[in-house]
Order: structure tokens, then sequence, then C-alpha cells
């Protein structure tokens, strides 16, 4: 058996208590919310841990609500719930797609959006919410921040609390799109997220496009694309212009799993089917008034 | 720590250290068919339902799980009475070396109570998280289609 090496456990029934410890008597501690990327790394030999705090009981973190015109996810809100949450119609089918792409479905009823968030900036919700323009909330004891969710540079005793974003207005889509050998729970597949913002003449009012790995290893929009197509009409050639931007400014770091050249050309394919299905959305809603499907 | 779990229908309560699994603990109290495989949650041999939850029991502490309800294999039937699943995957001879069966039911009952009708498309779709290295999928999507079409079992009973 794999058994983990000891460690004390924490178990808090409050934020506040959790916050309490983590900048007083448990110092250092690592926090434990969905387990999915703490317990394999503890599994790991030479793993260090001598305390955890576990988030399992503060169940007041797991929401997805609407206040006026914000958007608000709990931190210990599960990638399940995110995905399934009836507030997000056929706008969000960024989010829709994770209940496909994002690991199997033990792990996304286990995995936490905070969780994935403080995991690394290389996440699959981090590029999400870039193409969101979203805001991560951030609490110490003390204080509360906001950060961006590709650099948040978490303090030991802070914790991811609420994720916010301002609700997309219609006509509006999105879409995220996944690409690895075989699901997995580790990272290091390819991932990209699109949006696209239609005015009335078909013209493209705001487009945005985030992919892993824009430069070296990090997370990133890629600016470029974006303005080849904003104020133009999405057809086959200025999509296609917008393509060899994004393959010209983009530099993926390469691995075992594919080469810097081959993450490029996999990341404008997959960027093309997401331009392709945010279109094929807005059209639809063109088309049939109300809500399609994801 | 004292933590109190019901599993199976059966209620406990145990003494565990902070870096006990949920995995360690369910197999000390001899629900042997919990099995560890990669110890990392991809391979789902140690799958489990926990408050109507697939979960991998290797990546959760027994401290997370503290007042939950779990269901493992052995909740599903008995020797006398199988579930309709098990009772599946036997007249579809679908267990060859079996390691991977209890963890791959567990899956197959959560994915049924929640998608009563699949498509076997489907079926193979939730699989991606059960690795069989036997290579019995097949097998193993023809007897879950067959147990949907079969009359349910009334979910958690006691069996011991």
């Amino acid at each position: 058996m794999h058994e983990l090496l000891e460690f004390d456990v924490y178990a808090p029934s409050t934020l506040g208590e959790a916050l309490t410890y983590l900048s007083g008597e448990g110092k250092g501690s690592r926090v434990l919310a969905g387990g999915t990327s703490l317990i394999p790394e503890m599994q790991k030999e030479g793993s260090r841990v001598t305390r955890v705090v576990d988030l399992s009981g503060l169940s007041d973190l797991r929401y997805v609500r609407k206040t006026q015109s914000t958007i608000r996810v709990g931190g210990l809100t599960t990638i399940r719930e995110l995905a399934e949450a009836k507030i997000f119609d056929d706008r969000y089918c960024c989010f829709r797609r994770l209940e496909h792409d994002l690991g199997f479905v033990s792990t996304r009823n286990m995995a936490t959006v905070g969780g994935n968030l403080a995991a690394g900036a290389d996440g699959d919700l981090a590029e999400i919410l870039l193409a969101l323009d979203g805001q991560v909330v951030i609490r110490n004891a003390k204080s509360e921040r906001m950060a961006e969710p590709t650099n948040l540079d978490l303090a030991e005793d802070e914790l991811v609390v609420e994720v916010r974003f301002a609700d997309l207005k219609r006509p509006v889509s999105t879409w995220f799109n996944k690409f690895e050998k075989r699901k997995e729970n580790g990272k290091g597949g390819i991932t990209t997220t699109t949006l696209m913002k239609l005015k009335d003449d078909r013209t493209v009012e705001d487009v945005r496009i985030a992919v892993s790995r824009a430069r070296g290893r990090k997370t990133g929009r890629v600016a470029g694309a974006e303005s080849e197509l904003r104020g133009r009409t999405p057809d086959a050639e200025n999509i296609g212009r917008a393509l060899d931007r994004l393959v010209a400014e983009i530099d993926p770091a390469g691995d075992f799993r594919g080469s810097s050249r081959f993450r490029k050309q996999v990341t404008r394919a997959m960027v093309k089917e997401g331009l392709g299905k945010c279109l094929e959305k807005l059209d639809h809603e063109r088309r049939v008034e109300g809500a399609g499907q994801c | 720590m004292l933590v109190r779990l019901r599993v199976n229908g059966l209620d406990f309560r145990i003494d565990v250290k902070g870096n006990e699994r949920l995995l360690d603990s369910l197999r000390k109290l001899g629900m042997k068919s919990v099995k560890e495989g990669c110890s990392v949650g991809d391979c789902g041999s140690c799958n489990v339902i926990v408050d109507g939850r697939l979960v991998n029991s290797c990546m959760m502490l027994t401290v997370q799980a503290r007042g939950a309800e779990v269901t493992t294999c052995e909740g599903l039937g008995s020797k006398e009475s199988l579930d309709p699943l098990q009772k599946a995957f036997v007249d579809a001879g679908v267990p060859q070396c079996g390691y991977c069966i209890p963890g791959v039911l567990m899956t197959a009952k959560y994915f049924l109570d929640n998608h009563p009708k699949p498509r076997a498309e489907e079926i193979r779709d939730i699989l991606e998280g059960n690795i069989c290295r036997c290579g019995a999928y097949t097998k193993i999507t023809q007897a879950i289609l067959a147990a949907s079409n079969r009359p349910k079992r009334r979910p958690m009973i006691a069996n011991r």
C-alpha cells in the first residue's frame, strides 16, 4: 500500500477558523480542498507535509450565484457543480465543456474551483477565467484582495474564497477545448478557450482567445489574433488570418508529450474549432430565438 | 481522530490518523473490494460512492469523509441476491483477472443511478476513468447496457 507519510490534520468548520489557523499556529500547513492535486503530490517520495488543513467542512464556500450583473462562484464549489450549474446557459459552453474535458467523473466530483486555481496558473479554470476577464478573490485573516486568475501569488496564510466575472450579455458564445492522448488527472494537454460577441451587422464586437502555453508554460491571451478579428466579419479569410497571427504569436514550451511546433499547430486547429463553435451557436441564436444547447 | 462513517448501511466509529486514506480505512473495515491501483486517481480501482458522489478513495482522507454515507461493492448485493448490475457482469462473463471489477461496478452503479437509460457511447465515455488491463471494455459496456434494461434493486441495503 502507498500509505501517506504521517501528518496532522486540522478540520475547521468556518472560513474564519481556517484563516486564523493558517496565520497562527498552522503556519506552513498545506491546504486540502478536493485532494486531487495535493494527495498525489504527497504520494511522491520525499513529500514532507507535516500539517494539513482540511476545508471539506466549509460548505458555505460551495455556491454558484448571480448578484446584479456579476457571477460569483465559491472556492469550494466542485468542478461538477460548476459544470452543471443551472445559471450557465448556452452562453457558457466553456463551463459545460468541463463536464467532458476535465479529468474523470470522480475527479470532477472531488476537485474544487479554488483547488484548481491554487494548484497552478496552467490549470483549465485559470484559462477559462482569463477569457471571461474573471477575477479571483483571495483572503487571509486580516484582508481580502483580488488577483488575476493566472497570477494568484498565494501566500501561505491565504485561501481562494471566490471567483467573479461579469455576466455575459447576448449575443455571445464561449467554447473550451482540450487535446490529450488519454484522460488523466495531470496537466500537460493543450487547451484553448474562445469567446465571441457579434454586432447586429454580424461583425465581431469582441473576441477573446486564451490558450495554454501561450509563452513557455504560461497560459495567456493572444492579443494579436484577437485584434485581427475585432470589427471584422468572421469569415473564413479573416479567421484564417487571425489563426496565422496566432501561430506567429505563441511560443509554447515543448515536452515529451509534444514539441513546440506540434503544440502550435494543434492550438491553431483547436482555436479554429472553438471560433467555429462560437459562430455556430451565435447563428443558431439568430435563427431560433432563445437558448440553444452546448 | 474519531470519525463516524456509515458504510453500506452500517454505522462505524473509527479512530484514524490524519494521513489515513478512505481506501485504507475501508479495507481495514473488511471492504476488500476496494482495491489500490495507481494511488493517484487515474485507474479507478478504488472507486466508491460517498454521499452519492463517485470518488477515488485513494485521493480522499478518511477525515474528509467524516459523517458520510459510503457505498462499496459489498453494499451492492450479496452472494444470495446479486445486484442486477453484478448479475449482468456474471451473465456476460465480464471478469478476467477481476482486479478492476469492483471499481468498474461502482462507476457503473453511480452512472446508472444518474443516467438510467444510457447509450453505449456514454458508457464508454464514463469508463475512461477505469483501467482494465485485461481489456474487457467491450463486455463491460455490454453488461452495463444489459443492466440498464433490468428492474432496479433498492439502493443501499446493509448486507451483513
